[in-house]
């Protein structure tokens, strides 16, 4: 209350009783709202924020998703052996298609267009995953992946889709994700083993350019 | 490695008998008289070779050399058999019907040299290590003529086609346009064959086989439409015609027809060619390499295989009679008595005289003689730089066999000789100069002396010299500046060289030119102008840019260049870049209305060596451009462009004279090169003694330069490095994360020049700036800064306290600015005027030190320092900050305003006041930092998310990535969020209150746009108030700059206006931001607030990539057609509209110039705006069909997850090559959008105006989602 009374205090003698409180009200209301505003910020910064933030680093703060698990499909990476019991945790099984000394596997999506895929070697060693995870009800975004991988090492166009879609590759993570550029939604994962960035470009020359291709169409 | 085309091995497997001639079937020539190890590399070379001539010829080699292999077992019941590298026989199988003993007993036909190319296709393709993109370029070539039997019936009927045939209209069938694409694919795979298969090293010297050229062959087999149409105009037709009726029947005549044949067809070939070229010397005033040009052109190839000589040596001869040309023969008595015009004739009579009984024997004498012969000068020694190193010349051994077989024709050497010598004179006079100086013929004295230099200089060679000097392309190069060198060094040539350059001013005053010598921008018009003069006329196009490519080549080597796709692609870009034809040089390097055929280059691989190319090219042109400049300005030019090295004498570059610039930017792109490559330089060093006549000195204080220079280039940030890139007028490499490479015009900035680049907020603009912005932030910063922090508060906050804080770092301000800044309510002061002050406090400030880290660097480091733990401190801290600062001023202007709002929220907005005071308080500050950034920053700025409970969301909003995402998108999300500029005034008045009546329906607001134009801005808060912003703030006239004394207006959420005085002219630096959104079109919704119009001299789709356009003004009548296409059904469909228009933000439609297909939605602009070309102006379904495809690609920007879905769904796309009827390359954006459009007008119109699509039949599911998705959608 002393407070106040020096409030009061200060009013000069001659001043209506109305306009005293008023500007009283005024103070009050006034440092009120300057708490509602504080609080109402810090909420804002401690609430996560929505899904269509900027492709790149308008992420939510990093969660504590690991590595492993953002360059893991279904819990395989590169190089594991699988087994022809493994093979179901892959999903269904829709094809198998033998390609010279390797073999792959065509499990179910969520669409039927675009079947995941699984590559493997002679041994059976898993050498490339391919995922595609678009429009899923479960949406990624390619923040998730900069904020715990940091900064891709190549933003590729893909020549395959269009330039709505970038490719960000993390070469020793041996992860590749496309994603639309506009709210950065995961449309495909590739997964491949740590390589150079001479070789990723060479092994993808087909899909994957440092450059756009648009221009008039 | 089983096929390596530019490797020569030193196996022997393959070796033919010496004892066998090869017999050119197509002429009565022995072309060898001795065959030695005939090797890959000497079958490339007779391969090359021939196709240098042409196609035809090719054939005919390969004829002549069927019997030759195939005694050698070489073919072994195949067609062909291939030695390849490791020494293992490759047999060529071939599919056909064709029976083995008819080869040998006939002709080999066109059928069969595809035949067997389309086997060592298949060849080449299953060896094991053959390059994937070779190998994916061969894939099917086989099965094409497998599965194609028409083209196989198609090319066996050009085998038996004669005028009769084509008379008959053979090919009038309306199959033929399908026959001839088929045939079109086979001439790209069989240039991918050859191409591969000749391999690095020997380059064809001139009129190289184009895909065009072949085309053109092809046509000219089937029409003869060359020779048919000449004839019909010449004089001489009627005595040609019989000529060219011989011709034609020798189409079917094999090599053995008889001696008098063969003696008429000889007479009447020179009789015709002779007719010929005189007409085209009486008619035409080219320049010799544009005469052979014309004369290839003229004849059709089906002639001139039947000539005795090549057309190239006959036209010597023949310019030689007309006095115009003589410089190529050996000063020799009985050479000159040969060539001579009466020698010929009696040489020629001699040889007919002889004909059939001595013919091989004159062949020998007379036409072939060995090269040893020709060369009768004693042997001096050649220059040690041509002759020690690597110099990647073939080795030893293939000399020997070059030797041996008298490789190097009289016919090479004079047509190496004029080669050497044109190219030599082109670089010495320009095509200009060649023109006016009179070098062919015009001036006898000049011409005398050129040929006295040419002469001299050849004369001083062995036989052996001689070989090597014209044996590669880099020898071949040697020799040119060997040439020039001779030809500068001769007093008369050089005098007559500077009177060229004195004349030659390319519309650069000599007093501009000197008192600007080192201005870029005088180097940009000249370099403007070169490129319109290389427009303007065919040849000079054709000249420079050949010639620039030859010197990309030669001097500086793709090896180096484009190590990469040589290395990858086995010097397939050496292949392809010597195959560009004209046109295609034309759309890769000046771009425009060809663009086109840039975008249908078949691989993204090619385009990409391309990129690099024009990278490369820019920096030549700039090159020139300077060299121009500089002869222009000096009368000494003619002393010696390659004898100035020595005036050298500083390693600061700076202190450099102009007059060396030239020397010293060849000779640094030599070093620079070198040093890139970490090589040992030497054969570099080299090239630049003998291409500048530099000695080692000279090179050394290059090399010194760069490395003065290297370190503060790296130093620099790659925003700098952008800017000064694109002072220099260079193009940007494609899109990269790291820093740019070094360049070498770098060299030559002063220092004041590096300063005001590296913190001018416009490069434009850069050198008129004199003093830096401690807030000139660039875009990379502004959108990299907006990436990493979390959120749009703490961006806020972090600005706010960033600006307390850099308070005790301006001390200069408040001197500077000689007060405090000026009080609420009342106006800026207006531009101090002072000269070089900018009015901005904090700008002004000259006395700024060394340029410290960027404004937001340092926020950006701070903000993740801080980050979220921390982040609640901080806004604490920060409004404090702001409480303590409340100004009375502030203050009674929030009261104010408090009092004209919602009742209820002006006292909520007063706890805002910190903040807004602040924002007062340093309104300046703010807005030179909003000035200079990107739009996602001043969208951060003011939308304090949830701050007074009352957000609507806006703080995540539609996200941002690139500029054009920013531009629009989050500020129209951001409801009742605006910002706009009032009117133009100097010392502009303002209290910003009179604006507050509008306060609650937003900005009611009339105001007069920067430039007095009308651009009054009625709006709600529930529209796009960045279009609002740009519409007021910007105009065409006043491009990116933000004129001082605008006042800007900006506010929060609709209800409280922040008043900011523009005192200065701010640089808007992004061009994305300022070039949107002039005016709205007319019209109603939804048109309105859906689509603006672009403006004229827009750099689309931004001012950094190298294929950008400049759009145009749009008409009354494209804009209406384009509306029309708009509101023909579009417009009515909600769903369509929603998905386009969905967002908020208008889409920007430029109009852009050429004829170049429909339109362009490139990625950087990221949806938010659209090109469209001449073509998508025809009207009707042509527009319509445009545009709505165009906007599908809108859509597919738009609205993440639906292109995605739509291809999972229907399985089209890029994995099925399947994009519908979609032909300009198949990816999935491009299947989307053409299922876009085609659910809307698939029934309306037929494509080419006669093929429907029954979109519902072909594509059922796809036409089932777009009905659903696409116009049909809640």
């Amino acid at each position: 209350m002393g407070r106040t009374e020096h409030l009061f205090m200060s009013i000069k003698p001659n001043e209506s009783a109305w306009n005293r409180l008023e500007k009283l009200n005024v103070k009050i209301i006034f440092f009120i709202l300057v708490f509602l505003t504080v609080v109402s910020i810090v909420l804002r910064l401690l609430t996560p924020q929505g899904r269509d933030q900027a492709s790149l680093g308008a992420s939510p703060t990093p969660s504590s998703s690991n590595i492993s698990n953002l360059t893991k499909f279904r819990g395989h990476s590169v190089g594991d052996i699988i087994s022809g019991t493994s093979l179901t945790s892959f999903g269904t099984l829709l094809d198998t298609k033998n390609i010279g000394q390797e073999k792959k596997y065509l499990f179910s999506s969520d669409y039927i267009s675009k079947p995941n895929a699984v590559i493997v070697d002679s041994t059976n060693r898993i050498i490339a995953i391919e995922e595609n995870v678009l429009g899923t009800s479960n949406k990624e975004y390619v923040s998730e992946f900069t904020s715990t991988l940091g900064s891709p090492d190549l933003e590729l166009y893909n020549l395959a889709i269009g330039e709505s879609v970038k490719t960000y590759v993390y070469l020793n993570h041996g992860i590749a994700i496309t994603a639309h550029t506009t709210d950065g939604s995961v449309e495909q994962k590739l997964f491949f083993p740590p390589t150079s960035r001479e070789a990723f470009l060479t092994d993808h020359v087909d899909t994957l350019s440092l450059t756009p291709t648009d221009g008039p169409e | 490695m089983g096929f390596t085309p530019g490797s020569s091995s030193g196996d022997s497997a393959g070796q033919l008998s010496d004892a066998v001639q090869l017999v050119d079937p197509t002429g009565p020539q022995t072309l060898f008289t001795k065959i030695g190890d005939v090797k890959k590399l000497d079958l490339r070379f007779v391969l090359g070779k021939a196709f240098t001539v042409n196609t035809q010829r090719a054939i005919a080699w390969l004829e002549a050399l069927y019997p030759l292999l195939s005694e050698q077992g070489l073919l072994d019941g195949q067609y062909f058999t291939i030695p390849f590298a490791d020494g293992e026989r490759k047999v060529v199988t071939v599919r056909g019907d064709r029976k083995q003993g008819e080869l040998q007993s006939e002709r080999l036909y066109l059928s069969d040299a595809v035949a067997i190319l389309a086997a060592l296709a298949k060849r080449l393709h299953d060896l094991p290590d053959v390059d994937a993109s070779l190998k994916s370029s061969l894939s099917g070539f086989g099965d094409t003529l497998a599965d194609s039997p028409n083209v196989l019936e198609w090319i066996q009927g050009y085998d038996k086609l004669d005028k009769t045939a084509f008379e008959n209209g053979f090919f009038a069938e309306n199959a033929l346009a399908a026959k001839y694409h088929e045939i079109q694919k086979l001439i790209e795979l069989l240039l991918e064959v050859f191409g591969a298969y000749l391999g690095a090293n020997e380059r064809p010297p001139a009129g190289y086989i184009t895909q065009e050229k072949l085309t053109q062959y092809l046509r000219d087999a089937i029409f003869a439409d060359a020779i048919f149409e000449y004839l019909q105009k010449s004089d001489k037709f009627r005595t040609l015609l019989s000529v060219t009726d011989a011709l034609q029947q020798n189409s079917q005549v094999s090599i053995q027809e008889s001696a008098e044949t063969l003696q008429r067809r000889v007479t009447n070939n020179q009789e015709l060619v002779r007719g010929v070229i005189n007409k085209l010397l009486s008619e035409s005033n080219s320049t010799i390499d544009a005469l052979i040009e014309e004369f290839y052109e003229e004849f059709s190839p089906t002639l001139y295989p039947q000539l005795l000589v090549d057309p190239p040596r006959l036209i010597w001869e023949l310019l030689d009679e007309n006095q115009k040309f003589t410089l190529y023969y050996k000063d020799d008595d009985k050479e000159n008595q040969l060539f001579s015009s009466q020698a010929f004739e009696n040489a020629l009579k001699q040889f007919t005289q002889h004909f059939g009984e001595n013919f091989e024997k004159d062949l020998e004498e007379n036409l072939l003689r060995p090269a040893q012969t020709v060369v009768a000068a004693p042997a001096v020694t050649i220059d040690d730089s041509a002759d020690s190193g690597d110099t990647g010349l073939p080795n030893e051994e293939v000399f020997d066999i070059y030797r041996k077989n008298n490789v190097l024709s009289r016919e090479q050497l004079q047509y190496e000789a004029a080669w050497i010598s044109s190219d030599a004179l082109l670089q010495l006079f320009g095509i200009h100069g060649l023109n006016e100086a009179g070098v062919y013929g015009i001036d006898p004295q000049l011409y005398g002396d050129i040929r006295s230099e040419v002469y001299a200089l050849l004369s001083t060679y062995s036989v052996d010299q001689i070989n090597k000097l014209f044996a590669s392309d880099s020898n071949r190069m040697r020799a040119v500046a060997l040439l020039i060198k001779r030809l500068q060094s001769n007093p008369a040539i050089s005098l007559r060289i500077d009177q060229v350059y004195t004349h030659f001013k390319l519309g650069i005053s000599i007093s501009d030119a000197t008192a600007k010598r080192s201005s870029t921008a005088v180097q940009a018009q000249i370099a403007k102008l070169l490129q319109d003069e290389a427009l303007a006329t065919s040849p000079a196009l054709n000249i420079n840019l050949q010639n620039t490519v030859d010197s990309l080549i030669f001097n500086y080597g793709l090896n180096e260049l484009l190590p990469e796709e040589q290395r990858v692609n086995r010097k397939d870009a050496v292949w392809f870049v010597e195959h560009l034809d004209d046109k295609m040089l034309l759309a890769i390097f000046f771009a425009g209305e060809s663009l086109a055929a840039f975008q249908r280059l078949p691989s993204g691989e090619q385009r990409a060596i391309i990129e690099k190319l024009k990278n490369i090219l820019s920096g030549f042109i700039v090159s020139r451009a300077r060299e121009m400049a500089l002869r222009a300005q000096t009368a000494d030019v003619g002393k010696g462009l390659l004898n100035e090295g020595n005036g050298v004498g500083d390693e600061d570059a700076n202190a450099i004279g102009a007059g060396n610039i030239t020397h010293f930017t060849t000779g640094h792109a030599f070093s620079s090169v070198r040093e890139d490559l970490g090589a040992d330089g030497k054969g570099m060093d080299r090239a630049i003694q003998l291409h500048m006549g530099a000695d080692s000195g000279f090179i050394q204080r290059l090399n010194d330069a760069a490395r003065l220079f290297k370190p503060a280039w790296d130093a620099l940030d790659i925003e700098d490095q952008k800017r000064i890139y694109a002072f220099l007028n260079l193009a940007l490499p494609p899109a990269s994360l790291g820093k740019l490479p070094f360049t070498i015009e770098f060299m030559f900035l002063t220092a004041a020049q590096i300063n005001a680049l590296r913190r001018a907020q416009d490069m434009s603009n850069a050198a008129s700036l004199r003093e830096e912005s401690e807030y000139a932030t660039t875009y990379y910063e502004a959108t990299e800064f907006a990436q990493l922090v979390p959120s749009a508060v703490s961006e806020s906050i972090g600005m706010m306290q960033a600006l307390d804080e850099d308070e005790g770092v301006a001390p200069e301000e408040a001197g500077a600015s000689g007060g405090e800044a000026p009080g609420a309510g009342t106006a800026g002061p207006g531009p101090a005027g002072g000269v070089g002050d900018s009015p901005i406090p904090g700008v002004r400030g000259v006395k700024h030190g060394p340029r410290k880290e960027s404004l937001f660097n340092r926020l950006r480091e701070k903000l993740k320092k801080t980050k979220s733990k921390k982040a609640s401190k901080v806004v604490s801290n920060t409004l404090a900050k702001s409480f303590k600062k409340f100004a009375a001023e502030a203050a009674k202007q929030l009261t104010q305003w408090i009092g004209n709002i919602v009742p209820g929220l002006g006292t909520a907005l007063a706890a805002a006041g910190g903040i807004l005071q602040f924002l007062w308080k340093h309104r300046e500050k703010v807005l030179g930092a909003l000035a200079g950034m990107a739009i996602a920053f001043i969208r951060s700025l003011f939308s304090l998310p949830g701050l007074l409970g009352f957000g609507v969301g806006f703080g995540a909003g539609a996200a941002f990535g690139p500029i054009g995402a920013a531009v629009g998108g989050p500020m129209g999300a951001m409801l009742g969020s605006s910002a706009f500029q009032t009117a133009t005034t100097t010392g502009a008045t303002t209290t910003g209150l009179s604006q507050q009546g509008a306060a609650t329906t937003g900005l009611g607001q009339s105001a007069t746009s920067a430039t007095g134009s009308a651009a009054a801005a009625t709006t709600t808060a529930e529209t796009s108030v960045l279009a609002n912003l740009a519409a007021n703030i910007l105009s065409p006239a006043a491009i990116g700059v933000i004129a001082p004394g605008a006042l800007i207006m900006m506010s929060l959420f609709s209800t409280l206006y922040i008043i900011f005085t523009i005192q200065g002219s701010f640089l808007v630096r992004t061009p994305s931001l300022v070039g949107f959104y002039t005016n709205f079109p007319p019209g109603g919704p939804p048109l309105e607030g859906c689509f603006a119009q672009g403006i004229a001299g827009f750099s689309f789709p931004d001012n950094v990539r190298p294929d950008r356009v400049i759009s145009t003004a749009w008409t009354e009548g494209d804009w209406n057609t384009f509306t029309g296409a708009w509101n023909a059904e579009a417009s009515t469909n909600a769903c369509f509209v929603k998905r386009v228009c969905g967002t908020g933000t208008p889409v920007t439609i430029f109009r852009l110039p050429g004829s170049a297909y429909g339109g362009w939605a490139p990625s950087g602009l990221n949806g938010t705006a659209l090109g469209l070309y001449d073509l998508a102006f025809l009207g009707g379904g042509s527009s319509e069909y445009t545009v709505i495809h165009e906007l599908g690609h809108i859509i597919d920007y738009r609205n993440p997850g639906l292109r995605a879905d739509f291809i999972a769904k229907t399985g089209l796309g890029a994995s099925s090559g399947n994009c519908l009827n979609y032909e300009f390359g198949c990816a999935d954006a491009e299947a989307f959008a053409q299922a876009v459009v085609l659910g809307l007008i698939w029934d309306k119109y037929k494509f080419g105006g006669t093929t429907s699509y029954n979109f519902p039949q072909i594509a059922p599911k796809a036409y089932e989602w777009v009905v659903q998705n696409i116009y049909s959608c809640q």
